[in-house]
């Protein structure tokens, strides 16, 4: 597809997760070897998170804004590769939190801007697969990356993973420039539509838009907590065999979403965005359901397995749904920045909800209230969201 | 006065970490394995000159401990019985006479997931220059409660079959799977409560 440009995005997005790989479960473990308390590390994660939540829908505006995606792709990633670099270097509170800050609010800019990449590269009616094949790389991507990322941490030192993650930022650099400038051809806008602000009112009022962030935010409501308390389950239960069943439990939903992102693509170009958004949620409240009666290292990992059906779903149909949304108009990233924020509220509330659940009612009863949230999250999908898809194709 | 001869002395304080002060790690210093001399390890620092000038007390006086003899706690990982990184010390629980008694392992898990908070007795861990052992197996401690913030510690301790000689049970390798919970006589009951005689 779209020869040197199309693959260009793809290894795009395979460098890409591998350099927000780098920021994940690493950091907490690196600042724990700092002798940093448990207080400071969750301070210093929760700056980061923050700053994430907050900036979602004003990056959102400001990629609107310019017509230069790609620099501001490469301004984003030069951005994640000097916080890489600054926790690194100087471990301490304030630049830890700077780094943090800055990545959070780079992380921002640079998912938006993939996706008007992406936008632009193929057009409206192939931009279903396009995000298919996005959300494969960025699973291979990831897997690949936890792999070579931990083996660094593990045999080398706490400090080299965020040396690589600074490094594999070059190479994103490489495949973000292998786009041309020339294949891309961003959706004319219709003119005359205010500022930002008039745009996000505009969003708030469409009734496609709510809906859809109402979905987001229950669906990682339901989903952020399920991989972590299934991890406790295991390691409390297992013995000696409990770190690859987690690493199984990780891995496997990658593999499934790199195999199914780009049919779930397909799904949505071709019968419709309501079938494959119920197709990838239902696999979550499954999910939840299954994983308060299976036992055994076999049956966790292909209960979890399901996780990689959901999020192909999520991560294709997001994206999918904010084009569809804005057309015509110039407020696609604004519209993905609402998205993100709703799936950063319901993520932030996740653990605690069941963590609280857990520790009060156990696990099983936490996963049981996790599985409802998810049935609520495609019941709202049922019954409230409409099809989104161009009429005519 | 002088304790730089000690030989297995371990200063929770970060010696040659990055980082700053942590206000509660400075006071576990402590001598490990023996576990004769510690006591006296602990006061030199704080007391040495008595008679107070009201003006301006003299200046610390400065004491040397050599770099192998000597490492931080907080932070560090430690190995299982096997040999592999079973997880990593995040805090030192101290008992009323500033005297470590559990330290509280980040245990398990991959890649942050299914990481668990766990207590252990500060003695089922080794120190040796290079590691901190965990004289205690997956298997053992699978089950065992976590440990809770504010909740009285209950900490892992090595399981206790007829004699006291702690060390002992570790050895004997088929024995600890077994350990764990079948014959748990009481195993998770008894090390609280039996911890302060058990020790020395």
């Amino acid at each position: 597809m779209a020869g040197r440009s199309g693959r260009g995005l793809d290894w795009l997005n395979f460098f890409m997760s591998n350099v927000q790989t780098g920021f994940g479960p690493f950091v907490a473990v690196y600042l724990t070897a700092q002798a940093w308390t448990e207080l400071e590390i969750g301070l210093a994660l929760s700056v980061g998170a923050f700053v994430t939540m907050v900036m979602q829908v004003p990056a959102g505006a400001l990629v609107d804004a310019t017509p230069r995606k790609r620099l501001a792709a490469a301004l984003a990633l030069g951005a994640i590769a000097l916080a890489a670099l600054i926790l690194a270097l100087f471990p301490d509170t304030l630049p830890v939190m700077v780094s943090e800050a800055l990545h959070g609010f780079a992380s921002c800019v640079l998912g938006p801007s993939i996706a008007a990449i992406s936008l632009a590269l193929v057009g409206r009616d192939r931009l279903g697969e396009r995000l298919g094949r996005n959300a494969r790389f960025a699973a291979i991507g990831s897997g690949f990356a936890a792999g070579l990322l931990g083996a660094a941490g593990t045999w080398l030192s706490g400090a080299s993973v965020f040396w690589l993650t600074a490094a594999l930022c070059i190479p994103s650099l490489v495949a973000l420039a292998a786009i041309r400038p020339a294949d891309l051809h961003p959706p004319a806008p219709e003119p005359g539509q205010g500022g930002a602000l008039h745009g996000l009112r505009d969003l708030l009022r469409s009734r496609g838009v709510l809906v859809f962030a109402l979905c987001c935010g229950l669906f990682t409501l339901s989903n952020a907590a399920m991989l972590p308390l299934a991890g406790t389950q295991i390691t409390r239960n297992a013995g000696d065999e409990a770190n690859l069943i987690i690493a199984g439990a990780i891995i496997a939903p990658q593999l499934v979403m790199a195999m199914i992102a780009p049919g779930m693509g397909r799904i949505a170009q071709a019968r419709g965005r309501r079938i494959a958004l119920l197709l990838g949620f239902a696999a979550l409240p499954a999910r939840g359901l299954l994983l308060m009666v299976v036992e055994g290292p076999a049956w966790l990992i292909l209960v979890q397995a399901l996780d990689g059906i959901s999020a192909a779903g999520l991560g294709v149909l997001l994206p999918l749904l904010a084009a569809d949304l804005t057309r015509g108009t110039n407020r696609f990233n604004l519209c993905l920045g609402l998205f993100g924020l709703a799936v950063g509220i319901g993520g932030t509330l996740s653990t605690t909800l069941a963590g609280l659940a857990a520790e009060w009612f156990g696990p099983a009863v936490a996963f049981a209230i996790l599985a409802g949230i998810g049935l609520l999250s495609v019941a709202t999908v049922w019954l409230a969201m409409p099809e989104t898809r161009d009429a005519p194709a | 006065m002088r304790l730089s001869a000690l030989p297995a002395l371990i200063l929770a304080a970060s010696v040659l970490g990055a980082c700053e002060v942590r206000a509660q790690e400075a006071a576990p210093a402590e001598g490990a394995p023996p576990g004769q001399a510690p006591p006296a390890a602990v006061p030199p620092a704080e007391a040495p000159l008595p008679l107070p000038p009201p003006a301006a007390p003299p200046p610390a006086s400065r004491e040397e401990l050599p770099r192998e003899s000597a490492s931080r706690v907080v932070g560090r990982e430690v190995t299982g019985p096997s040999g592999d990184v079973v997880a990593r010390i995040v805090n030192v629980i101290l008992d009323e006479a500033g005297q470590p008694r559990a330290a509280v392992l980040d245990y398990g898990g991959f890649l942050g997931v299914g990481r668990r908070r766990v207590a252990v007795a500060w003695r089922t861990l080794r120190f040796a220059p290079d590691a901190v052992r965990l004289e205690l197996t997956r298997d053992q401690i699978r089950a065992f409660p976590d440990y809770k913030e504010g909740e009285p510690v209950v900490m892992a301790a090595p399981p206790v079959p007829e004699a006291p000689p702690a060390a002992a049970a570790v050895v004997g390798g088929p024995a600890p799977p077994a350990a764990a919970a079948p014959p748990g006589e009481g195993q998770p009951a008894p090390p609280p409560g039996a911890e302060p005689q058990g020790n020395n």
